[in-house]
């Protein structure tokens, strides 16, 4: 027994574990070495107190009351530095009873929970690092602030910390501002502060955050890398800070870190290390994104230019499909976004014709790789509008220098071209006016020179025969005197004739126009009326048949049918005069005739019978001043008709006159 | 070269004017020489008698003229048209035509001249001026100048 004894107690001493025993009243009956290494000797002091302290005030004493087995860990801050234990207690007593107590062996676990805390950690702060770097990458634009907040977030809790945030210099590196933020007590960013901070102070930041690496705020007394410059922490209003630079191939871009409320927190290094991959991952995707938005901004600068500008561009693909359009090309193609016509050919827009025209242009281009140059082309709009457009189309080329597409660039001259037409027009206008007032000046010089003729000589018969008068009176010749008497008073007469058919004839040409419907046959009725005396006095047959409704001036046409049916009973041969009427439909006009059998016109002058003053027939034949047929073409012409005379069948003449059926608005 | 005939010139008045043939016939008729002063109403009997046309048809009653005076303003066929188918003929290109007329428009003189007329005349107003200028005519004409021998 005694043997077994030292043997046990041997076997006490050295085992590894510190091993305490403990009697019922909780005081120290035996430790082992381990234990007294540990612990220092205590053997007889009562461990009530410790075990409060190891297990919680309200185990303490009660240490029966534990569960025999009980496995607890324990922490002990010892010289040696903090160490891990697993406490084991079990009751104990000897074979007879007699002895009742507590067993308590402390087995070191220090190394194994360092392991194992150490692999907990790197795989917390692994999966730390890839979930922020799984959640920024591919991210759209409008959710990266929020995603890298969150980020933050996920770090500063990791690390415990008041707050996270990055601070950035903008592009031109004279301002600083707070772009992100996360606060465990979701106060609002202190942003404001960093807009007051100095250019020159920018500068000597970003100098300082270039050389730095992770550091703590405040810097330790006479620590290297003058901080004075730095007013991170002034801005922040924080006392304590974590900071990274956020370097981009050495360049600072900003800085990151977390806060702390407590100006003494230290930092766990495996933490820091935490923090140098975050900030890794966050530089990166910082200077992906203000890469992203430079290249949006240029391609949103360049779609701006492009679309204020009034010209069409456009971007055909290899297959001339468009593939881009700024805002005057899809106007024109009455496209309200660009995606109504990506992908489309001239084909799904224009006319085959004008399509198949713009694809051979745009094939020859790719082939040759030469540029088409301001060729003129005719645009047919979707509204169906034609439009001249001045276009020069380049070859689009990749890296290799092969032709990928068309660059088409587009200029309206519709409005230059219109204006060409105009002048164009307005010269020709001119010209033609130019030779009709030249030609009816011809006409006006030929009418006064011929009146002032027709004019001068029954003048120049008064002044005549009044000499002729005097001398038949001298040679006391009655019959001469009474001759020359009548010549003079018949001179006088056809002055008056004169004076009065050339003020028809102006009247005629001057008048203005009444336009309307106008029933020939009333105007009929008011020549004959007219004529009625003469129509007697000549013994004249007149068949008056139905005539057409015209459009026209009643009194002027009246005019006409008087002058003309005037003429027939003046020009008349043996017989007395016949007069009929002929109506023939000619599309929208009216030719309407008046046949006579009288004594017809040699067709070799029927063209001059028009001209004024212009007579067929000595004076001693046929009376008249040869105005009017002038009248009845004046009227003619102001109704924008004709008017010509043939020969009528069985001899005699047939004039004719087209006049317009209905209104279509007058040009005079 | 026919005496009698070169005393008593013929000349062709081609006039539409009843009251204007009556004022040359008188001024004729007091001319110192004497003459035959023949009428017709226009253009067309004027070539008509010169062709001896209907009824010019007997040439004892149409006898070749001397001199033809012409007006230049008359129905049908006008005095330019009656001057330039005279000048075009040989037959008749030789004859004298004197245009005799009021018109004083330039235009008409220099083409009257054109068509190869030979004197150009603007009747005078006054009875007295008009008896002097046909008296200049006559003594012009048929004492001064030398006329070709006319062809029958």
């Amino acid at each position: 027994m005694n043997d077994h004894r030292e043997i046990y107690q041997t076997l006490f001493e050295r085992l590894r574990d510190p091993v305490i025993l403990l009697d019922a009243s909780g005081k120290v009956i035996e430790m082992n070495r381990a234990a007294t290494t540990l612990l220092s000797d205590i053997t007889g002091q009562d461990t009530t107190p410790m075990l409060s302290n190891w297990f919680g005030g309200d185990r303490g004493p009660g240490l029966e009351a534990a569960p025999p087995h009980a496995v607890q860990l324990l922490t002990l801050d010892t010289p040696a530095g903090i160490r891990q234990f697993e406490l084991e207690s079990q009751l104990a007593s000897d074979q007879s009873d007699r002895f009742r107590g507590t067993i308590i062996i402390l087995h070191e676990v220090t190394e194994l929970k360092d392991a194992e805390r150490d692999a907990l950690n790197r795989s917390a702060s692994a999966q730390l690092i890839s979930g922020i770097s799984a959640k920024l990458i591919g991210i759209e634009p409008h959710e990266f602030d929020e995603a890298v907040d969150e980020s933050l977030g996920r770090i500063g809790t990791y690390n415990s910390a008041a707050g996270a945030f990055i601070v950035q210099f903008d592009t031109m590196g004279d301002r600083v501002y707070l772009s992100h933020w996360w606060s465990s007590r979701d106060e609002s960013p202190p942003g404001a502060r960093f807009d007051a901070v100095e250019a020159l102070q920018v500068q000597a930041w970003r100098a300082t955050l270039a050389q730095s690496d992770l550091c703590v705020l405040p810097l330790q007394p006479g620590a290297a890398g003058g901080d004075r410059v730095e007013p991170l922490l002034d801005c922040l209003g924080v006392p304590c800070v974590v900071r990274l630079p956020l370097l981009y191939h050495n360049e600072p871009i900003g800085c990151m870190g977390l806060t702390s409320a407590d100006p003494q927190r230290t930092w766990p290094p495996e933490n820091l290390e935490l923090l140098k991959k975050a900030a890794q991952v966050l530089t990166n995707a910082l200077q992906q994104r203000r890469v992203e938005e430079a290249l949006a901004q240029e391609r949103n600068l360049l779609r701006t230019l492009i679309d204020s500008l009034p010209d069409y561009i456009y971007i055909k693909d290899v297959g001339s499909r468009f593939v881009m359009n700024n805002a005057a090309h899809l106007r024109l193609l009455r496209a309200k976004r660009q995606d109504e016509v990506y992908g489309k050919t001239d084909h799904d827009i224009f006319p085959p014709d004008l399509a198949d025209s713009y694809l051979r242009d745009e094939r020859g281009v790719m082939e040759s790789g030469q540029p088409l140059v301001n060729r003129d082309e005719s645009v047919l709009t979707e509204a169906g509008e034609r439009r001249w457009v001045l276009t020069t189309k380049v070859p689009l080329k990749n890296a290799e220098g092969e032709s990928v597409g068309v660059v088409g660039v587009g200029r309206d001259i519709t409005a230059r071209k219109q204006m060409a037409e105009q002048l164009e027009s307005h010269a020709r206008l001119l010209e033609q006016a130019n030779a009709d007032l030249s030609a009816r000046n011809q006409e006006l010089d030929e009418f006064t020179y011929v009146a002032s003729h027709d004019l001068q000589e029954p003048l120049r018969k008064l002044i005549s025969f009044s000499d002729v008068l005097r001398e038949d009176l001298d040679a006391g010749d009655m019959q001469g005197v009474t001759r020359a008497a009548n010549t003079i008073s018949s001179a006088a007469r056809r002055m008056k004739t004169l004076v009065e058919d050339l003020l028809a004839l102006s009247r005629s040409g001057r008048q203005s126009m009444h336009w309307q419907e106008v029933d020939l046959g009333e105007c009929l009725a008011m020549a004959l009326d007219v004529l009625e005396v003469r129509i007697a006095e000549e013994k004249a047959e007149i068949e008056v048949q139905p005539l057409p409704t015209v459009y026209g001036d009643r009194n002027l046409l009246a005019q006409l049918f008087q002058n003309l049916i005037g003429n027939a009973l003046k020009f008349h041969g043996d017989a007395p005069p016949w007069i009929t009427f002929t109506v023939e439909p000619d599309g929208d006009d009216w030719i309407v005739g008046i046949r006579d059998n009288g004594i017809g016109i040699n067709p070799e002058y029927a063209e001059q019978i028009f001209a004024p003053f212009k007579r067929l027939h000595g004076r001693g034949q046929y009376e008249g001043t040869g105005i009017g047929l002038a009248i009845c073409r004046k009227i003619v012409e102001r109704h924008e008709g004709r008017i010509w005379v043939e020969p009528a069948h069985g001899g005699g003449s047939h004039f004719r006159f087209v006049l317009r059926a209905r209104q279509e608005e007058p040009s005079t | 070269m026919n005496v009698v005939r070169r005393r008593e010139p013929v000349i062709l008045l081609v006039e539409d004017d009843p009251d204007d043939q009556e004022l040359t016939r008188r001024a004729f008729r007091a001319c110192r020489y004497r003459n035959t002063l023949l009428i017709v109403n226009d253009g067309e009997e004027a070539l008509d008698y010169l062709y001896r046309r209907g009824t010019f048809a007997d040439p004892k009653m149409s006898p070749r003229p001397h001199l033809i005076l012409l007006d230049l303003n008359m129905p049908k066929l006008d005095g330019r048209a009656v001057l330039a188918r005279i000048k075009e003929d040989p037959d008749f290109r030789r004859i004298p035509i004197v245009i005799l007329t009021t018109s004083s428009r330039a235009e008409d003189v220099s083409r009257s001249y054109d068509l190869g007329v030979n004197s150009y005349v603007t009747k005078p107003v006054r009875m007295e001026s008009f008896m002097q200028a046909i008296r200049d005519l006559e003594h012009y004409w048929f004492s001064l100048v030398v006329l070709p021998e006319a062809s029958v």
